[in-house]
């Protein structure tokens, strides 16, 4: 389904356009032969960020300890201190060739250090809101600052925490709705909207990617808030961060998708109006009228085609993991009937089929020409 | 995924990393970088679209469908009678078999083939309930496993082998629970489920030498070691850190973790090596082995906590640099 587009045949295509000498065979092979052994596959580095985290804290512990035993009452002033003092040295562990036990410490100590300042800052002010809105800052400027990927995903999915918790104190409505639509809109304006941003890919790959995980997150709590409340909410609190009604997320998602078709068809020098893309855009203001109350399915879409378009087979498969756990939910929703859900599903079960066999003549007519 | 080190590297797949790797070596000009960037991240070809979106529609299309077909006859279960609801999900087994015949190797087969036994086992479920013999449930999953078998290598396709493998387990687990029924029975329901899975991966990796072979996904024998591995993790570290809590379990687990991450770190080291196995096989190590040292070393107070995050991070270095060497296949 996915043929995925090799160095060779950039590189040819490069050099056929005269970007790069002829010639560049050689280094690019040894340049690919070093990366192999600098890059780390995602598992390797979820094991590293969720190690790093672990010494953090014990770490963390350690100091605090220390800082107890020599300050006594002023706790919360000396960890801002040490956390402070702690960021610049992870930051500095890290700059240039680094073995791996220099990268460990540059993560360790970066993550430490953050945790001391949020946890000095928020426990001087006594309040959630400002240790929030330091989570937010911090993370933010050492994901600038700190070029490794698994903090930047993680400070990522950090901010979306802390902003969730800023939500929650300050009773603003809909927020957690709010942060599933900003979060899915990420990775689209990142790797679709903004091509220029790809330069910068080392800092806007591992925030795109959290912004999936935290996005599919949002919707899977929403869908089993649903389902476990309905509309009848467990307490105003919760009630309050929920997006009640999902017709904006769906029609927030459902533009997206509509936008990136146009721009695909642009890509190809293809009009809006040829028959092939008012067919999916069809697809997608059909399916999304039809699935409207739960945003999840556009959600989904969106991503399937998103990882399509940009070659990211992991996002394609996230994404139907996502769909098909987001079904079940519905299932037990209590927002409508069996037989009303069932009607709408089918329906859009049927919209797709009918489109599906569309572009499949398509897809024979266009081989066959 | 990162270029091997016997073919070459320029057929790996253009990521923006390995583009910008390359870039970086021929010292490129900025106006030349974004140009190769582009070529290398644009969108497929109009024939790759139509066809992407003609199998992604099709299988969105049928899981939509087939939940609200779902939710339609649980809205109106009540309502019908033994016969209609034998007649319905025999009729959807069958269309959906039948319709998996007209093009056996494509994706639309394998797919109909998958839902062709999920309603099997739905339609042997309500056999159960409407004629209630008193048999352990145990036999539902067994048969169910059974039946789906000849589909199941049929159809060669990795989500079903795991349904089967699921179906398998759970039917061990049920009779040995239920009508064994042995003292140990938790013992060996765990030991009885974990070799099936080292079974089912050890099957998997031998008809890879095949050729062609069999199954090509390799995320299926992953998803079956990391969801082999997780459970016994966590009941070792309760084994090893909490031993107030320690049991026949934990301490069964704890062997099988052991057995295990000799198994397949031996043979995703040196037969074929395999960085997620591994790579799965030394966080379940660390895991264990720091809940082990930790218990101890807390008892040093603040220098043992010194001591477990350098041992932390010790670990993780020397297993990164390990996984680091040169492979002779690609993670």
């Amino acid at each position: 389904m996915m043929t995925p587009v090799t160095v060779r045949a950039v590189l040819d295509e490069a050099v056929a356009s005269g970007l790069v000498s002829a010639d560049s065979d050689v280094p690019a092979r040894a340049a690919l032969a070093q990366l192999a052994q600098d890059d780390l596959p995602w598992y390797l580095r979820v094991l590293t960020g969720g190690a790093a985290w672990v010494a953090a804290l014990f770490l963390l512990s350690l100091l605090m300890g220390i800082v107890a035993a020599i300050t006594g009452g002023a706790v919360e002033a000396a960890a801002v201190l040490l956390g402070l003092v702690l960021m610049p040295v992870g930051l500095a562990l890290s700059r240039g060739r680094a073995g791996e036990f220099r990268r460990q410490m540059a993560l360790v100590s970066v993550i430490a250090g953050q945790m001391c300042v949020v946890g000095g800052i928020g426990g001087n002010a006594s309040s959630m809101v400002v240790a929030a809105v330091a989570t937010i800052v911090t993370s933010a400027v050492l994901a600038w600052l700190f070029d490794e990927a698994a903090y930047r995903f993680m400070a990522t999915l950090a901010i979306v925490g802390a902003s969730i918790a800023i939500g929650i104190e300050q009773h603003v409505p809909g927020t957690l709705g709010m942060l599933a639509g900003i979060t899915g809109l990420v990775p689209v304006l990142v790797w679709r909207a903004a091509p220029t941003l790809i330069a910068r890919h080392r800092l806007v790959d591992p925030v795109a990617w959290a912004c999936v995980v935290a996005s599919v997150g949002l919707l899977s709590l929403q869908a089993v808030t649903d389902v476990v409340f309905g509309d009848h909410g467990a307490s105003t609190g919760l009630r309050g961060v929920v997006l009640h009604t999902p017709l904006p997320l769906t029609l927030l998602f459902a533009a997206a998708l509509v936008w990136m078709a146009t721009q695909v068809a642009r890509d190809h020098g293809t009009a809006p109006s040829s028959p092939v893309v008012l067919a999916a855009i069809g697809v997608v203001v059909v399916v999304a009228a039809l699935t409207c109350g739960l945003p999840s399915v556009t959600a989904a879409l969106l991503f399937i085609a998103l990882g399509f378009d940009r070659r990211r087979v992991g996002l394609v498969g996230i994404a139907a993991a996502f769909l098909v756990s987001a079904l079940g939910l519905y299932y037990y929703s209590l927002s409508l009937t069996l037989f009303h859900k069932s009607l709408l599903l089918m329906a859009s079960g049927a919209v797709c089929l009918a489109a599906a066999m569309f572009f499949r003549q398509q897809a024979r007519e266009g081989a066959g020409a | 995924m990162n270029p091997t080190a016997t073919s070459d590297p320029l057929e790996a797949p253009a990521t923006a990393t390995r583009l910008t790797a390359v870039l970086d070596a021929l010292a490129a000009p900025l106006g030349a970088r974004a140009a190769v960037l582009a070529i290398g991240t644009r969108t497929p070809s109009v024939r790759e679209w139509r066809r992407f979106l003609a199998s992604a529609l099709l299988l969105v299309g049928a899981g939509l469908l087939l939940s609200g077909v779902v939710s339609f006859f649980a809205f109106n279960w009540a309502a019908l009678g033994k016969l209609g609801k034998f007649a319905l999900l025999a009729a959807g087994v069958s269309a959906c078999a039948l319709a998996a015949m007209r093009a056996p190797e494509s994706l639309a087969s394998r797919v109909l083939l998958f839902a062709a036994s999920v309603l099997l086992g739905a339609l042997l479920a309500v056999y159960g309930q409407t004629y209630q013999t008193g048999a352990d449930p145990w036999g539902l999953f067994g048969i169910w496993a059974l039946l789906i078998l000849p589909w199941t290598l049929a159809a060669c396709f990795t989500p079903l082998w795991l349904l089967w493998i699921a179906l398998v387990d759970l039917a061990f687990g049920l009779y040995v629970a239920q009508v064994l029924a042995t003292p140990r029975w938790d013992v060996t329901t765990l030991v009885g489920i974990v070799a099936v899975h080292v079974l089912a991966v050890m099957a998997w990796e031998a008809q890879r030498l095949r050729t062609p072979p069999w199954l090509t996904d390799t995320w299926g024998p992953r998803v079956l070691v990391a969801v082999t591995l997780l459970p016994l993790v966590m009941a070792s570290v309760v084994a090893v850190g909490l031993q107030e809590l320690r049991g026949d379990v934990t301490g069964a687990s704890l062997g099988l973790l052991t057995f295990l991450v000799v198994l397949f770190g031996t043979f995703y080291q040196f037969v074929r090596r395999d960085t997620f196995m591994l790579t799965a096989v030394a966080g379940a190590v660390v895991a264990v082995l720091t809940v082990a040292l930790a218990r101890p070393l807390l008892e040093l107070g603040l220098f043992g906590l010194l001591l477990i995050t350098a041992l932390l991070v010790g670990e993780v270095a020397v297993i990164v640099k390990w996984l680091r060497q040169p492979r002779e296949v690609s993670a």
